[in-house]
C-alpha cells in the first residue's frame, strides 16, 4: 500500500501560501499581544479595600501603611514594586517578589493589605486568559 | 444498484463517519468551551468533494442534528456553536471549491473552512456570550489549531479521494 507521503496530496502553492500566511499571522499576533499587556505605571495600596495611596512607578521610594497586624513597607524602585517588609507570619506577600505588570497583585492576606498596578487604558486590559 | 441508493448509502455513511468524529471531538477540551476543532467537518468536505454542495449540506446539517441529539447538547449551547461552524465552514469551502479550485487544493479548502469554522465560532462567542471584543485575542492560538486540523482533515479527504483502486466507488460511478 503506497501513499507517495506528501506528494500524493496535491497541494498546490496556494495551499501552502495560505498555511504559511496563517502561521505567520498567528506567530505574530500571540507575540504583539503579549507586548500589549500594559506596562504598569501606577502601585495602588490599599488595606482593608480602602485605597490608601497610589505610587507612580516612575518614582523609587518606600512608603509604609498600616494594618490590623502592623506596619507593611512597600517599596517601589525602578518601574518595580514589592512588599518589601510585613508583620506577617508566613511573609508570602514578601516572598512574592516584584510585580510589574498591569494587573498583577501582591496581597498580604492577616495584614489585609493589596498592592496591585495599574496600567494605562483600564478598559483595554484582559482580566485572565486560560489556553 | 440504482444511482439514487448508491447516494443514499454513501451519504448516510458519511453522516455516521461525521458523527463518529464529532462525538470524539467533544471529549478534547479547547480555549474555548463550546467550540471544537472541526475534526468533524471531513464528512462535509467529503461528500462536497464526491457529489456536490447540496448533498454535502444534508451531511452536514445530519451531522450536527443527529450529533447533537446523541450527545444531549441539542438545546444547549454546543448546538447553535456547531451549527454556526458546520454551515460557515460548508458556505466557504463550498465557494471555495466551486470558485477558488485552481488556487486551493482539498488541502487548501479544508483550511479555509476550518478557518470559517473558528471564525463563526468565535464571532457567535462574541454575539451571545462575551460580547468583549478582547475575545478574539484568542483567535491567534486558535488559528494555529486551525491549521493543522484543516490540514489533517484536507489531507485524509485527498488521500482518499485520490486512489485509483476507489475511483469506480467515486460519486457517478456504479462498480
Amino acid at each position: 500500500m503506497t501513499t507517495r507521503g506528501l506528494r500524493g496530496l496535491a497541494m498546490t502553492p496556494g495551499d501552502w501560501a495560505l498555511i504559511v500566511g496563517l502561521v505567520l499571522v498567528s506567530l505574530v499576533s500571540i507575540f504583539l499581544m503579549s507586548r500589549l499587556v500594559g506596562r504598569g505605571t501606577t502601585a495602588i495600596v490599599e488595606v482593608d479595600g480602602v485605597t490608601i495611596c497610589r505610587l507612580d512607578l516612575s518614582v523609587n521610594r518606600h512608603q509604609t501603611v498600616a494594618g490590623p497586624l502592623g506596619e507593611t513597607d512597600v517599596q517601589v524602585q525602578d518601574g518595580r514594586v514589592r512588599v518589601a517588609e510585613s508583620p506577617c507570619p508566613h511573609r508570602i506577600c514578601v516572598r512574592s517578589g516584584w510585580i510589574t505588570r498591569a494587573g498583577d497583585m501582591i496581597v498580604c492576606v492577616p495584614n489585609r493589605v493589596i498592592v496591585r498596578v495599574e496600567g494605562e487604558g483600564e478598559a483595554g486590559q484582559m482580566d485572565a486568559t486560560t489556553w | 444498484m440504482p444511482k439514487s441508493t448508491h447516494k443514499l448509502i454513501h451519504l448516510s455513511m458519511l453522516v455516521s463517519v461525521g458523527l463518529i468524529l464529532y462525538i470524539l471531538e467533544t471529549n478534547i477540551p479547547q480555549p474555548l468551551p463550546w467550540a471544537r476543532i472541526g475534526l468533524a467537518n471531513l464528512a462535509a468536505l467529503m461528500a462536497l468533494v464526491l457529489w456536490g454542495f447540496w448533498e454535502a449540506l444534508a451531511v452536514a446539517l445530519g451531522r450536527i442534528v443527529l450529533g447533537s441529539l446523541i450527545t444531549g447538547a441539542l438545546l444547549s449551547p454546543v448546538f447553535p456553536f456547531a451549527l454556526a461552524g458546520g454551515l460557515a465552514s460548508l458556505v466557504v469551502m463550498g465557494l471555495s471549491w466551486r470558485f477558488l479550485r485552481p488556487i486551493f487544493s482539498v488541502v487548501g479548502v479544508s483550511i479555509l473552512g476550518a478557518l470559517a469554522h473558528n471564525i463563526a465560532q468565535l464571532y457567535l462567542a462574541y454575539v451571545l456570550y462575551i460580547q468583549r471584543g478582547q475575545i478574539f485575542y484568542l483567535l491567534p492560538l486558535l488559528l494555529l489549531s486551525t491549521v493543522l486540523s484543516g490540514f489533517f482533515v484536507g489531507a485524509v479527504v485527498a488521500l482518499v479521494t485520490g486512489r485509483k483502486a476507489l475511483q469506480p466507488w467515486m460519486a457517478g460511478g456504479n462498480p
